[in-house]
């Protein structure tokens, strides 16, 4: 789905959640210990995923949906979360002209016989700062530190070849905030947006399934993935 | 003609469409490698003679290696737009770069290259494989 067909659904949503929270009657004490999250919603590729001319994180990566975003932790305090995350978002093929065209399937034989794809895997710590954690609308801001890999595939059937480059890095800055809807005691729920900082450090090239290029990424350049969606917290 | 009649003659129209249609591939751009050794006595032999694939994603970059002799290699990389071809060992060293654009616009490209031992090597790259 677009992203801009998805920011209005979002304000709806939310929306309805702020409605509820500024008329809620009762809050829920400020919680401790294990806490959980799923979040859901889209990611956009911006900057460079390496110097070299054209190679725009968008020309490699479209835009990305992902499924599910684990956060596991525990609040160690009223106000503060530590803990770790784990992320998986999957796409298409980017805006590059070239791959576009090798991508298009231009035969009627009502078969795909060429299949592009790209997905992204992330991990790591992060640490989240609760501004009214006794509240029914809790607002908080989020750092986060991992490892990242991206990947783009394409797969053409007729003359049974794939090929896959994934570059692997690291996001040193990865900032979100967000506002959580104090439901119950034991859930929550509330829109997050995300911008994560990061260099691509190593590339690996395989076709089929046997790596035929490893190595350092010498041009580094910086790049930013923005996400935002819907998160829902255990014990919030 | 009745209906029944006219469905199937849509029908075998829509079919005989889809049957005569090749399935289309990502159009893939290959070159052929060709090395000859010419040794000091005259003979000639084919050392290299593979067919390259070059990779169509940005970003992506393949590697070979062939052996052109017990103790001289060959490395190949390839990205989308480039070749690049560097030697390892006791042959004339190089760091020769091709971009496809140039390979594409004149046909193929040829360097030579001495040997320690007094042999050369002769190197063709050609658009298309055979």
């Amino acid at each position: 789905m677009p992203l801009r067909k998805f920011v209005p659904a979002l304000v709806l949503v939310s929306s309805l959640f702020l409605g509820r929270g500024a008329h809620a009657a009762e809050s829920h004490p400020a919680h401790t210990g294990f806490q959980g999250s799923l979040q859901m919603g889209l990611s956009y590729p911006l900057g460079q995923a390496t110097a070299a001319p054209g190679d725009k994180l968008a020309n490699r990566y479209g835009s990305q949906w992902q499924p599910f975003l684990l956060g596991f932790g525990a609040k160690v305090s009223e106000h503060v979360y530590v803990g770790g995350y784990v992320d998986a978002t999957f796409g298409s093929k980017g805006r590059d002209t070239e791959v576009k065209s090798a991508c298009r399937d231009a035969d009627n034989n009502l078969e795909n016989d060429i299949g592009c794809s790209s997905f992204t895997v992330r991990a790591g710590l992060e640490t989240r700062y609760s501004f009214t954690p006794a509240q029914v609308t809790d607002f908080w801001l989020g750092y986060g530190i991992g490892p990242t890999l991206a990947s783009e595939t394409i797969k053409d059937r007729v003359i049974d070849r794939k090929e896959t480059t994934q570059v692997t890095g690291w996001e040193f800055v990865r900032l979100s905030a967000g506002a959580n809807f104090r439901l119950t005691k034991s859930f929550g729920f509330g829109p997050y947006i995300l911008g994560s900082l990061g260099h691509y450090f190593y590339e690996t090239t395989r076709v089929q399934k046997v790596t035929v290029y490893q190595g350092r990424i010498e041009d580094r350049a910086w790049h930013v993935w923005m996400g935002l969606g819907l998160r829902l917290v255990v014990l919030p | 003609m009745n209906i029944t009649s006219r469905i199937s003659l849509v029908y075998g129209i829509i079919a005989s469409a889809v049957a005569c249609s090749p399935p289309s591939s990502a159009g893939y751009t290959y070159f052929a490698l060709e090395v000859t050794h010419l040794a000091t006595d005259g003979d000639e032999r084919t050392s290299v003679d593979e067919c390259l694939t070059m990779p169509i994603l940005l970003g992506s970059r393949v590697q070979h290696t062939f052996r052109l002799n017990q103790k001289a290699r060959l490395i190949v990389e390839t990205t989308r737009d480039e070749i690049t071809l560097e030697t390892e060992g006791e042959v004339e060293a190089t760091s020769t770069t091709w971009s496809v654009e140039q390979l594409e616009s004149q046909g193929a490209r040829s360097l030579s290259l001495e040997a320690e031992d007094g042999s050369s090597y002769e190197l063709v790259l050609s658009r298309g494989c055979s």
